[in-house]
């Protein structure tokens, strides 16, 4: 069964946000992401034309500036909470990750 | 040495996979793809080098439109980013090459590229195929229906043969394409929740086999109709086949024209369809009217005789037949036309045959007539459903209003003066009175045969030796 859009977010979808909370042009996102991945994570130029647009849609960033073709963007309130529930999830697995791990060091 | 070539490819819309591999290797060999039309893929010769190429689909793109929309052009710059060069685009598939040595990908998220693909699927190709495949279907149960009422007169034509197969090949390519899509996609979707890019599945065996069988099935027909020597069924097919490249030329030449003159999506798709059928409507006309035209100056039949009768202008044929009137009496007046018309396939063949008065004979109402038709079989399996046509054929002729007991209906007789396996007349049930009116069935050939007069043991031993 499809996973419902959003419930859960992928690496990309996650860092293309992150890299929202400051205002930013979409193309320097395809650059911004690598660096703070450190080459871990990249995007695909076809997904995140896709991603922002699904973004802007669903309220999660908005256009800050419009400059001929180039497009800045900024995380909404609405992207930011999406964001931190993520975080909270990653971080909730984390915990357990460790909970189970430092029980079986203990023993 | 020329810099530029065409190639017909069969890849279907969604078989992106195949379509990079292939272009990977035609840049190796020193072609780069420019261009997508309907009169194939156009290469320009290019250094031979390793390029990386990459299909995206842009679902809201259409062939029609102009130049792409500023959202497109925006995705472009975003691949350009990349290194990611458009080579070409057609409908809402966009080539892109790139020449770095490990380029990111256009398509990173496989949930993404799987929803575009079948946003995609569903604007055109998807549309296009069913379209094809319920024509398919539709022609194909007409010409499944005729073959399976009238399996003589179908399987002796070749080019009714050839129209068939053709339906029933694109039948064959639409449930191909389409059922391998789904499967696919079927597959896809889940896969890409689980982050993997599924490879497209190739139905190349498949395509290039209906090409195969279309062109062999496409000679035979014209090497049956050439050796039939029906200059008249030559010159339609001929005009046909020009009649289609041009239909085909003009749809991508306006098209083209539309989108160099900035005319909208709206716009050039309507005009395209309209002039195409106008074009389409126009040029099926000449063809119609050229043939009639010379039928009757008469090109096709140019060592003929004519004659004027009655007002009208008549072909004094002199046909080479087996069985003649002078062969079973003693005539031997001037004044006789011999008429010989039919086809042959790998199936059987059907020759009518006649033997008649010129309409300005002197004696034109006292001399007789011969009239024949014979089926040769050479598939011996489809022997007995050949004769079964024949037989209901016959014994419902000429009954349409006449009551019960009045009828002609076919009769076994003797086969033995024949020197057939089995004989039938068309006996009148009032009274069952013989006509002149027979059937008769030898091994691998029936002979449908009407006399105008009363035949003897002996006449009818020199049928069955001339037409058995």
């Amino acid at each position: 069964m499809p996973r419902a859009k959003f419930q859960t977010l992928t690496e990309q979808m996650f860092y293309i946000l992150l890299c929202l909370k400051q205002e930013c042009y979409g193309l320097d996102i395809l650059d911004k992401v690598p660096q703070i991945t450190g080459g871990r994570v990249n995007v695909g130029s076809g997904t995140l034309y896709n991603l922002l647009e699904q973004f802007l849609a669903e309220g999660f960033i908005r256009e800050t500036k419009v400059e001929g073709r180039r497009r800045s963007y900024l995380l909404t309130e609405k992207g930011k909470e999406l964001l931190e529930k993520e975080y909270k999830r990653i971080l909730a697995q984390a915990r357990d990750y460790e909970a189970i791990f430092a029980k079986e060091d203990g023993r | 040495m020329k810099d530029t070539k065409r190639r017909m490819e069969v890849y279907p819309f969604y078989h992106h996979t195949g379509i990079e591999a292939h272009l990977e290797k035609m840049a190796l060999k020193g072609w780069l793809l420019e261009r997508i039309s309907n009169r194939g893929w156009h290469y320009r010769r290019i250094e031979p080098k390793k390029l990386h190429f990459c299909i995206s689909y842009y679902p809201k793109a259409s062939e029609f439109d102009p130049e792409p929309s500023e959202n497109q052009k925006t995705f472009l710059e975003f691949c350009a980013h990349t290194g990611w060069v458009l080579a070409c685009t057609t409908a809402q598939m966009q080539i892109f090459y790139n020449q770095r040595e490990n380029p990111i990908p256009i398509e990173t998220d496989p949930v993404l590229e799987v929803e575009n693909i079948h946003a995609s699927m569903k604007k055109s190709f998807l549309k296009a195929q069913f379209v094809m495949m319920a024509l398919g279907l539709i022609m194909s149960f007409s010409f499944w229906g005729e073959l399976f009422v009238s399996p003589v007169s179908i399987l002796s034509n070749p080019n009714r043969l050839f129209t068939g197969i053709c339906w029933l090949l694109v039948i064959v390519l639409s449930v191909t394409d389409v059922t391998a899509y789904f499967r696919w996609h079927k597959k896809a979707v889940p896969a890409a929740e689980q982050g993997i890019f599924l490879d497209t599945p190739s139905t190349l065996a498949v395509q290039w086999g209906a090409l195969a069988v279309l062109a062999v099935s496409g000679i035979f027909m014209i090497v049956n109709i050439a050796g039939s020597g029906d200059t008249m069924m030559l010159f339609i097919l001929g005009g046909m086949g020009v009649y289609i490249l041009l239909v085909f030329l003009f749809a991508d030449w306006i098209k083209r024209f539309g989108k160099k003159r900035k005319w909208s999506r709206a716009t050039n798709m309507a005009l395209s369809v309209l002039l195409t059928m106008i074009v389409s409507i126009v040029m099926m006309n000449v063809v119609i009217f050229a043939t009639l035209n010379l039928k009757e100056a008469g090109i096709f039949d140019p060592e003929e005789e004519t004659y004027q009768h009655g007002g009208m202008t008549w072909i004094d044929y002199h046909d080479e037949i087996p069985l003649r009137i002078e062969h079973l009496t003693e005539e031997d007046r001037e004044g006789y036309v011999t008429e010989q018309s039919g086809k042959g396939t790998i199936f059987l063949s059907e020759y009518k045959m006649s033997q008649y008065a010129r309409f300005d004979a002197e004696e034109y109402r006292d001399m007789y007539f011969l009239y024949y038709t014979v089926v040769d079989i050479k598939i011996l399996s489809l022997y007995d459903w050949c004769k079964e046509e024949l037989m209901d054929e016959l014994d419902g002729s000429d009954n349409s209003g006449i009551p019960e007991g009045y009828k002609n209906i076919l009769v076994e007789t003797d086969p033995a003066p024949w020197g057939a396996v089995e004989a039938y007349n068309l006996t009148n049930q009032d009274h069952m009175m013989e006509t002149r009116h027979y059937l008769l069935c030898f091994e691998n050939r029936i002979v449908e045969i009407q006399f105008a007069w009363d035949l003897t043991d002996a006449q009818k031993a020199i049928v069955g030796e001339k037409l058995g």
